[in-house]
């Protein structure tokens, strides 16, 4: 982490200055896209699990898939929330560098909302609220949460139905905060469609998406 | 007209962006021909470059310029401009660790590059006196000299509106 980001005040990200150590994408065009293209096979066929590749390194506490998505997605009109409870200094300083996306303390106001899930450990239904689920007339403009998990796999205990699924697909997602709590969090959320919340699960470089479309049945 | 880096801890951090400042207008304003020879200029002075890797790669983009206009000043989008940027980290030497970066009118990439290591080398204290001496006050010394005579050539036709109305 360069040495000035160090005297930021962690509970402000917001004046975080654009520093970093590390690279972004080796070719931006293309790794963009192909980021881009996975995301929306992620959100097309819900439950699949995507392999990212030639994904450059993460500042921490970002895994290399949620970096890749953030350094492809967010630009300046994406405001950024990035979860405070897991430090993310280093990767508030590389993202405002690399893609220029404002950082927000306020969670509601975020486009692109990150945790490590320690936010989630608590009380799902406060930890899932807050976020824009955008309005009924422009459900379009609701975050799409990026969340890091300990296990990502094809086949498991979570069934998943709905928009871009034929009958049903099964999918582990593994992590202290997936309990039945979350679950139920979340379908309060579904409820209001068409406004909700768009979750990405991100492990290492793979990713698996749950658009607000998608029913869960554990 | 160089003051030297005082090796200060204290000194202002006002002070530090003000001196890059200073060579980050000239190295930006110097044509990728005139900067190459600055570059061999640099390596007599201090001996071989040091290496670094990426933070950007060379990039050509559009920026939108813009400019005041009317009584009260009201910003107006002038226009977009081809500028090349590009991002470096010095990984050894004396300047290791440091950040350059280089934004230039054109698409000339190698120009970018060369400037962000300049301009990563100038932060070095040890490096600052004998580059601004090699390589940013020539550049310097000939942008004033050409703004001079451009500036010499306009005077020949220039009106002065101020004393046609007196006159009439």
């Amino acid at each position: 982490m360069p040495d000035d980001l160090r005297a930021i005040d962690q509970a402000d990200l917001s004046s975080c200055p654009a520093r970093t150590d590390l690279p972004g994408f080796d070719n931006p065009v293309m790794a963009a896209q192909e980021v881009f293209m996975a995301t929306l096979r992620a959100f097309a066929e819900p439950g699949t699990v995507q392999n990212l590749r030639n994904l450059p390194k993460a500042p921490s506490p970002l895994s290399p898939a949620a970096n890749g998505i953030l350094l492809s997605l967010a630009d300046p009109e994406t405001p950024l929330w990035l979860d405070p409870s897991a430090e993310p200094l280093a990767a508030a300083g590389h993202l405002r560098f690399h893609t220029g996306a404002p950082l927000v303390m306020d969670r509601s106001k975020a486009t692109f909302a990150w945790t490590s899930g320690d936010l989630l450990a608590g009380d799902a239904e406060t930890a899932l609220g807050g976020f824009n689920l955008g309005r009924d007339d422009y459900p379009d403009q609701a975050a799409t949460l990026i969340v890091e998990v300990d296990e990502l796999a094809q086949d498991g205990p979570v069934r998943l139905a709905g928009p871009g699924i034929k009958g049903h697909r099964a999918v582990s997602l593994a992590a202290p905060f997936i309990t039945p709590a979350f679950w139920e969090a979340r379908a309060l959320i579904s409820g209001l469609f068409p406004r909700g919340l768009d979750l990405l699960f991100v492990q290492g470089s793979r990713l698996v998406g749950l658009p607000r479309t998608t029913v869960v049945e554990v | 007209m160089t003051t030297p880096p005082s090796g200060d801890p204290a000194e202002t951090l006002d002070r530090k962006v003000e001196r890059r400042q200073a060579w980050f207008a000239v190295l930006s304003r110097a044509d990728g021909q005139d900067l190459t020879q600055a570059v061999d200029r640099a390596r007599d002075v201090i001996g071989d470059l040091p290496e670094y890797r990426f933070l950007r790669r060379p990039e050509v983009g559009l920026m939108m310029m813009r400019g005041r206009a009317g009584g009260r000043g009201e910003p107006f989008n002038l226009g977009e401009m081809t500028v090349a940027r590009c991002s470096i980290l010095v990984s050894d030497g004396l300047a290791n660790g440091l950040t350059g970066h280089a934004y230039r009118r054109g698409r000339d990439l190698q120009a970018a590059e060369k400037m962000a290591l300049m301009d990563a080398l100038l932060q070095a204290d040890e490096h600052y006196a004998p580059l601004m001496d090699a390589v940013v006050h020539p550049l310097a010394r000939s942008q004033a000299q050409s703004r001079a005579e451009r500036l010499a050539e306009s005077a020949e036709t220039k009106v002065d509106f101020f004393t046609m109305m007196r006159e009439r």
